[in-house]
C-alpha cells in the first residue's frame, strides 16, 4: 500500500469514527455545569489566580521546609529570646588565673594538687582537651554557679568543643554543694556514648567532697582526673566517626517525614485534568449503577433499534436541563424511601493538596510561635503562694482541628483516585503518622541528666549514698511551711518544647497529707546557652510560664513544696519520697503531661501517727511499727 | 466583543459568557472527543468532564481568546487519561456484521469493498492498541489536521516528542494495515 493510500485511509478511519451532532443530552448536561456551580467557581482556592495559587504553595512549602531545617539544626536559627531578660551576673568570682584545679586550700592535699595539675596539664598537652576542677566556696548551700565568662574565658586554645569545666561548691557549713558539669558539644558527644564513665564524672563526686578529711577528700579528685585520662584519647575516634546516633536518628526521622510530603506535592500537584465522572446529583460522583437481571438485559438488547453510524443521535429535545441537587430532604432513594446522601463535593486534586499544605504549614507555625515569644522574668516566684505555674489540663483545638483537615483532605483526595493513590496515601499516612509519634513521644521533659545538677532549698539535709551515685535531701518543714529546691529539665526531642507549669499538684505517698509540690518556677541563667546558674532561693526564680526549650536545652527550675498536716519540723519519722512532678507542656501544639522524675530522693519528716479530718470523718495514718 | 471582554464580572456575566464559548466549538470537541475515544457516549462524558475542570478555572483564565485552545487541551488530556484507564479493561471493537453492507454490488467491488473492511478493521484494532499520548497525537493530526508545531502547543510537548509519537504510531498502524493486506492476498 502507498503512503498516500494509507493516509487516505487512516483519514477515513478517523472521518468514519466521528459521531453527527451533539446531542440535547449532552447540551444540558453542559449548560447545568455552570448554572449549578458555587457562586464562585472552585471555591475560594479555585478562585486564585495561578499566581496566587503559587505563592501560597511556596510560602507553605517555605514554612514547612524552615520549620523542619531548623529543627535539623536546633532551632538555633529561629530562637529569639529578649536577651536583655536573660539571667543575671554570675554570684562565683571569676579566675585570675586558669589553674586546671581550682579549690579552697585545705580542701585537698598540695600533694594530690600538684599531681592532678601535672596529669591534667599531659592530657591537654597530648590531646587538647581542657579539663577543670573548680570548688569555690558558695554563700549559702542552696545556690551553685560557675565562675563568669564560661565558656569563652576558659578556653585557651581557640577548641571549645574540648573543654570540660567540673563546678562543685563548699556551703558555710563545709558540706559540698554539688555539681554542675558544663562540656563543649564532642565531650557531651563522648559522654552520650558512655566514653565518659559516670563514676568519674563531677555529679558523682559529691559523696568524696563530703569525707571528713583532705586525704579522704583526694579520692574525689584523682577520680576525677582519671575520668579525663579515660576520655581524652577516644574524642579523636570521636572526631572521626562524624555523625552521631542521635545525628542519623533526628536526620532519619525527618527525612520520614519530609520525603513523603514533598513525594505528596509532586504526585498531587503534578498537571492533571481529569476528575471522575461527575453525574450531577449521583450519590458517589460515579455513574449510578443499575440493577437489571440478565433476562430483562437479552430483551432489552433484542427490542432495541440499531444505531446509524456517523448519524445524529435521536434523542428527545425535550430532555430537561439536569440540576444539580442542593441537598436537603427533597430527595429520597426510591426503594427504601431514605434520604439520599449529599453528593460528593468533587475538587481538582490541587485543591487538596494545597489545603493539605496549608494546614501543615500552620501546624508548623503553631508548634514554634512559642520559640517567638520572648522569655519574660516578670513574675517573681513567690513560695508564700500556692499554684504558681499550675497549668489546669486542657484541649489543644487549634492543631487537633488542623490535624483533622490534613487527614479529611487527604482522604478526599485519595478518594478520588485509583487504588494506588489510595494504597500510597495509606501508607504515607502510617509513616508519617508513626514517625511523628515516635518524635512527639520523644520529645518529653526529662530530669535523668547525667549532670544531676541540683540544689537543695534551705533546712534541706543533704546525704549522699553509694560513693555519691545517689542522693538524699531531708526537709523538716512545719504544716503549712514551704521548702524549696532546684533542678534542671531537659528536652531531649528533637521538636521545640514548651513547658507550661505543674499538671496538678502532686503529693507525697501513702500519706498525701505529709508534703506536696504547689508551686514552680525557672531560674533565668547568666547566658543564654548551657546551666551555669542553679539556685532554690524563690527570689532568684521568675514564674512566668510558658518557656520554650530548643532541642536539647535544658531549663533550671525551682520546685516550690509545702508541709501537709502530717508535717513535723522536729520529727524524727521520715515519709516515703515525693518521686515525681507532673510536668504540663506542649509540642506541635498539643499538650501534654508527663511524670518527670525527681533528681535525688526527696523526704519529709512527718508525724506518726497523723490523724487528718477528711470530708466525712477523720483518717489516721501511721508508719509500722508505730 | 465578548471574547476581549475582561473577566471580571458577575456570576451571571460570567456563566453566560462561559457557556456561549464552549457552545461555540462544542461540535468540534465533542467529534474530536469521539475520534480519540472512538466511543460517542463515552466523549460525552468527557466533554462534560472537561466543561466541569474549565468551568472551575474560567475566573482564572485571562484571556478568553484562548478559550478554545486551552478547553481542547483540558478535553485532550481528559481523554488521555480515559484511553489509560481504559488498558485496564478489555478492549471492545465492534466490527460491522459481514454482508450487510455489500449486498447487490457487482463482485469485483465487492471484493474491493472486502479488502476496505479488512483494511479498517485492521485499523480499528490498531488504533485501540496504541499508547494513549500516540493516538492522541494521530487523531490530532489526521483528524483534526493540526501542524506539528500546533500539535506541540496544544499538548504543552515539544515538536520532536510530538514527531517521534507521530511516527511510533503510524508505523504501527501501517504494519496492522500490511498484514491485512497479506492476509487478502
Amino acid at each position: 500500500m502507498t503512503e498516500d493510500r494509507f493516509e487516505r485511509e487512516l483519514r477515513g478511519f478517523l472521518v468514519e469514527r466521528a459521531p453527527g451532532a451533539v446531542s440535547p443530552a449532552l447540551r444540558a448536561r453542559l449548560q447545568a455545569v455552570a448554572a449549578g456551580s458555587p457562586a464562585r467557581s472552585g471555591g475560594w482556592i479555585g478562585g486564585l489566580g495561578n499566581a496566587w495559587r503559587a505563592g501560597v504553595l511556596l510560602a507553605g512549602t517555605v514554612a514547612v521546609a524552615v520549620v523542619l531545617l531548623a529543627l535539623l539544626s536546633h532551632m538555633d536559627a529561629v530562637k529569639v529570646r529578649d536577651s536583655g531578660q536573660i539571667g543575671a551576673p554570675s554570684a562565683a568570682p571569676g579566675l585570675t588565673a586558669l589553674p586546671f584545679i581550682t579549690a579552697p586550700a585545705d580542701l585537698f592535699t598540695p600533694a594530690a594538687v600538684a599531681d592532678a595539675e601535672r596529669r591534667l596539664g599531659a592530657v591537654f598537652a597530648a590531646t587538647g582537651v581542657e579539663a577543670r576542677l573548680f570548688v569555690s566556696p558558695q554563700a549559702s548551700g542552696t545556690q551553685l554557679s560557675a565562675p563568669g565568662g564560661w565558656p569563652q574565658r576558659f578556653d585557651t586554645d581557640g577548641r571549645p568543643d574540648r573543654d570540660i569545666l567540673g563546678v562543685a561548691g563548699i556551703a558555710p557549713d563545709g558540706a559540698p554543694v554539688c555539681c554542675l558539669t558544663l562540656a563543649g558539644d564532642l565531650i557531651l558527644r563522648a559522654r552520650d556514648i558512655g566514653a565518659w564513665r559516670p563514676i568519674d564524672q563531677p555529679a558523682a563526686l559529691g559523696g568524696d567532697l563530703a569525707a571528713a578529711t583532705a586525704e579522704f577528700r583526694d579520692v574525689a579528685l584523682d577520680r576525677f582526673v582519671r575520668g579525663i585520662e579515660d576520655l581524652a584519647p577516644r574524642l579523636g575516634e570521636l572526631e572521626n566517626k562524624g555523625w552521631t546516633n542521635d545525628d542519623i536518628q533526628r536526620t532519619a526521622g525527618l527525612l520520614a517525614v519530609l520525603v513523603p510530603l514533598i513525594l505528596l506535592g509532586l504526585v498531587g500537584l503534578r498537571r492533571r485534568s481529569v476528575l471522575p465522572t461527575a453525574v450531577p446529583g449521583s450519590m458517589t460522583g460515579g455513574p449510578e449503577l443499575v440493577e437489571v437481571t440478565p433476562m430483562a438485559a437479552l430483551a432489552a438488547m433484542a427490542d432495541a433499534p440499531m444505531p446509524a453510524k456517523a448519524q445524529a443521535p435521536t434523542l428527545s429535545v425535550s430532555t430537561p436541563p439536569l440540576v444539580p441537587w442542593e441537598g436537603g430532604d427533597g430527595g429520597t432513594v426510591r426503594r427504601f424511601g431514605l434520604p439520599a446522601w449529599p453528593a460528593w463535593a468533587v475538587r481538582s486534586d490541587r485543591t487538596w493538596i494545597l489545603i493539605t499544605f496549608a494546614s501543615l504549614a500552620a501546624l508548623g507555625i503553631v508548634s514554634v510561635i512559642d520559640l517567638l515569644l520572648p522569655a519574660t522574668k516578670a513574675v517573681r516566684l513567690d513560695p508564700s503562694l500556692d499554684g504558681v505555674g499550675v497549668r489546669p489540663a486542657a484541649l489543644s483545638l487549634v492543631p487537633v482541628a488542623l490535624i483533622g483537615i490534613v487527614l479529611a483532605c487527604l482522604l478526599a483526595y485519595a478518594r478520588q483516585g485509583r487504588w494506588r493513590r489510595r494504597m500510597g496515601v495509606l501508607a504515607l499516612l502510617v509513616i508519617v503518622g508513626w514517625t511523628m509519634s515516635v518524635v512527639v513521644d520523644q520529645t518529653s521533659p526529662v530530669s535523668r541528666n547525667p549532670d544531676r545538677g541540683w540544689v537543695s532549698g534551705e533546712g534541706g539535709e543533704v546525704a549522699f549514698g553509694m560513693g555519691g551515685l545517689t542522693e538524699y535531701v531531708t526537709y523538716r518543714v512545719a504544716p503549712g511551711e514551704p521548702f524549696t529546691m532546684a533542678t534542671t529539665i531537659r528536652n531531649p526531642g528533637i521538636l521545640p518544647m514548651t513547658v507550661l507549669g505543674l499538671d496538678g499538684v502532686s503529693t507525697s505517698q501513702p500519706n498525701p497529707h505529709v508534703a506536696s509540690i504547689v508551686s514552680l518556677g525557672w531560674v533565668p541563667q547568666p547566658t543564654d546557652g548551657s546551666i551555669t546558674f542553679l539556685s532554690a532561693k524563690a527570689e532568684d526564680a521568675s514564674a512566668s510560664w510558658p518557656v520554650t526549650l530548643a532541642p536539647g536545652e535544658q531549663l533550671a527550675v525551682v520546685i516550690v513544696g509545702r508541709g501537709g498536716p502530717c508535717a513535723d519540723a522536729k520529727g524524727t519519722n521520715i515519709s516515703l519520697p515525693l518521686s515525681h512532678l507532673a510536668i504540663r507542656y506542649r509540642v506541635l501544639g498539643l499538650e501534654r503531661t508527663t511524670d518527670v522524675g525527681m533528681p535525688a530522693v526527696v523526704l519529709v519528716a512527718e508525724k506518726s501517727p497523723c490523724t487528718v479530718e477528711v470530708p466525712g470523718g477523720t483518717v489516721t495514718y501511721s508508719n509500722p511499727g508505730d | 466583543m465578548l471574547a476581549s471582554r475582561t473577566v471580571h464580572g458577575t456570576m451571571d456575566d460570567r456563566a453566560t459568557a462561559f457557556a456561549a464559548l464552549l457552545d461555540r466549538g462544542l461540535e468540534t470537541h465533542y467529534r474530536l472527543a469521539a475520534v480519540i475515544l472512538g466511543d460517542p457516549t463515552e466523549a460525552e462524558d468527557a466533554v462534560h468532564d472537561a466543561a466541569v475542570v474549565a468551568w472551575r478555572g474560567f475566573a482564572g483564565l485571562r484571556e478568553r481568546d484562548r478559550f478554545e485552545a486551552w478547553f481542547a487541551r483540558i478535553l485532550v488530556n481528559g481523554c488521555r487519561d480515559r484511553l489509560r484507564a481504559r488498558r485496564r479493561r478489555p478492549i471492545i471493537v465492534a466490527i460491522p456484521a459481514f454482508g450487510s453492507t455489500d449486498a447487490g454490488l457487482p463482485q469485483e467491488r465487492a471484493a474491493d469493498a472486502g479488502t476496505d473492511l479488512a483494511i479498517r478493521d485492521q485499523l480499528e484494532r490498531a488504533f485501540a492498541r496504541l499508547e494513549p499520548e500516540h493516538a492522541v497525537v494521530v487523531a490530532l493530526r489526521y483528524y483534526a489536521d493540526l501542524s506539528v508545531p500546533q500539535i506541540a502547543a496544544r499538548l504543552g510537548i515539544a515538536e520532536g516528542t510530538v514527531k517521534s509519537r507521530l511516527h511510533h504510531a503510524l508505523r504501527r498502524l501501517r504494519a496492522a494495515v500490511d498484514r491485512s493486506e497479506e492476509a487478502q492476498r
